[in-house]
């Protein structure tokens, strides 16, 4: 694989890190708000 | 059956590390999968250990060796064991060895992450099991861990919680990586409708835990607030819902069900057309039936809570969404079904573990079915037809699968066929005992006998009897698993590098054993095309 071939994987695989890494982030905090919402709704 | 491998770039640098650093430090995805299906290994027979104990308590009526609070720890850290520390890391294993096989990739995108989140696993569970040794014993309210209950057990509680936070960011970790491998690191040409279906399979499964393992995150840190820091959550006095908890627990463990059988499907899936020597009936069909599935197992969560109180609409939406799993699972029996149809079939060890899944596992199925109907719930709740129908999902389901996995790619692994004869006799004394243990639980469960019970009616006896003998017997066959396993690491009959005549996808394109570096070049279009004919 040529080197701009990889750069451009290495930032794919980065970029989809990110995003995974703030989904599971989102759904942890989100959920959490939910039920104090729901409890004490 | 020989078949030439074509070993584009893989076996010019096989050099390794050696000793103990090689490890603890690699971030090679085979030793990463070996490490994981070696620590799931463990932690069956840890878990295995305490069915033995639950299973000889149960031997007759009356109390024979357990105090009841032991028992109630038993149960629990049993179920715990298995699913996070069993089934789970099983699977991960499977998946680091396979995935960047099958897809052409060098390695897992994310190598040191793949270290870490393996690392995390020994040390979760040692924290699991400490708490045996601490005042107030091992956590003893049951794998759901609801309040109030759970809040109630001893010094173990802050262990167990920070266990399931390491066993979920291990998860977590694991799965990021196989999404990245898959989306990212495909050789040139391998779409992802010419992707094996274990690879699509783990890659919904890895959207499955991204979802949901925040979720019991999120559940158990609520938990421990409520507990240490005055919080009232799920706390009825402080204005909290104790139901609350349940919902969210039930929305992660629903979906989590389906963490520990949709690679079992892929396993299915690879194992039937090899040994059939035709390629999977409805490929696509197979692949929207799992996501399907998926997608259906995030709005199912509350049959497992029918006797709580819900309004009736609630009851029917779950009851009747419950019941639309069984269409994309039918379309999964079918094709399996159809695959074989006509097929030059032979009976290896993998075949034969595929053939009970595919009997057993629908018979789970049925009985899950039955327990979706709210009405009929209310007198199965909480009593052995319960246990009955879980256990022939995950034991027949997924163990079975994970078994047929290892006997299907061991040659691959090892360079070595194995003993087919002793593993025909694991598959033998395996079905005939699953069945003896688990079966009678159906009746017992019918007849009213609670789950999570240390003690009976006399009436109960009988069954419990023959489901004990089941158990001793399916555990002393399972010791048959690692002599075979063993065995054939220490050497036997040259494995060639197709292994099976029918078997196609990437991963045989390589010499048996795999070198330790593979694809460090890209495969071509010819050599998918040829591993590709599913």
């Amino acid at each position: 694989m040529n080197s701009e071939a990889q750069q451009d994987q290495q930032r794919r695989v980065r970029r989809t890190t990110i995003m995974l890494v703030l989904l599971a982030l989102a759904i942890y905090i989100g959920f959490i708000a939910l039920t104090v919402h729901r409890s004490h709704g | 059956m020989a078949y030439s491998a074509t070993a584009e770039s893989h076996d010019h640098h096989d050099h390794k590390p050696s000793g103990l650093w090689r490890w603890l430090s690699t971030t090679n995805h085979k030793d990463i999968g070996t490490l994981y299906l070696i620590f799931a290994g463990v932690m069956f027979f840890v878990g295995g250990m305490m069915a033995m104990a639950i299973r000889a308590e149960l031997f007759k009526p009356g109390m024979q060796f357990l105090d009841p609070a032991f028992f109630n720890s038993m149960t629990t850290v049993h179920a715990l064991a298995m699913i996070f520390g069993g089934v789970m890391p099983a699977w991960v294993g499977l998946a680091n060895w396979m995935i960047p096989l099958q897809v052409g990739a060098p390695d897992m995108a994310l190598p040191r992450m793949n270290n870490f989140s393996f690392w995390l696993l020994p040390f979760a569970f040692t924290l699991l099991l400490i708490g045996f040794f601490v005042p107030g014993g091992a956590p003893a309210g049951g794998w759901t861990l609801y309040p109030p209950l759970v809040l109630q057990g001893g010094d173990s509680f802050p262990l167990a919680v920070f266990a399931i936070h390491l066993m979920g960011a291990s998860s977590i970790m694991g799965a990021i990586n196989v999404i990245v491998t898959i989306m990212n690191m495909r050789a040139p040409g391998m779409t992802l409708l010419r992707m094996p279906l274990f690879v699509w399979t783990w890659l919904i499964t890895a959207y499955l835990l991204i979802a949901v393992m925040p979720v019991l995150a999120g559940a158990v840190t609520m938990l421990l607030t409520d507990h240490f820091f005055g919080t009232s959550f799920f706390s009825a006095s402080g204005g909290g819902d104790p139901v609350m908890f349940q919902h969210v627990f039930w929305f992660f463990g629903h979906p989590e069900v389906y963490i520990l059988i949709l690679p079992a499907f892929g396993i299915v899936s690879e194992v039937i057309p090899t040994f059939s020597r035709k390629p999977l009936f409805g490929y696509e069909a197979m692949v929207y039936a799992t996501a399907s599935i998926a997608f259906l197992s995030f709005i199912v969560w509350a049959h497992h809570m029918f006797t709580v109180g819900m309004p009736l609409a609630g009851e029917m939406f779950f009851m009747l969404s419950t019941m639309l799993i069984a269409i994309p699972t039918g379309v999964k029996v079918f094709n399996w079904s159809a695959t074989m149809w006509k097929g030059s079939i032979t009976f290896e060890p993998p075949m034969l573990f595929c053939l009970a899944f595919l009997f057993l596992f629908s018979i789970g199925g049925f009985s899950g079915l039955m327990l979706a109907i709210a009405p009929a719930d209310f007198q199965y709740q909480d009593t052995y037809f319960v246990v009955a129908h879980f256990h022939y999902v995950l034991v027949p389901g997924s163990i079975f699968t994970i078994i047929a996995a290892v006997y299907y790619w061991l040659p691959k692994w090892t360079g070595h066929m194995y003993d087919m004869t002793l593993a025909k006799w694991h598959f033998w004394l395996s079905t005939i005992f699953v069945n003896v243990l688990f079966f009678p639980q159906h009746f017992l469960g019918l007849a009213g006998m609670p789950r999570r019970i240390p003690d009976y009616a006399t009436q109960f006896a009988d069954w419990n009897m023959v489901s004990s003998i089941g158990g001793f017997g399916f555990g002393a066959s399972q010791l048959l698993f690692p002599y075979i396993v063993i065995k054939c690491i220490r050497g036997g009959e040259k494995a060639t590098a197709r292994v099976w005549e029918g078997a196609h996808g990437l991963e045989w394109e390589v010499p048996s054993p795999a070198p330790y570096h593979t694809w460090e070049t890209a495969p071509s279009m010819a050599v998918i095309d040829r591993g590709a004919e599913h």
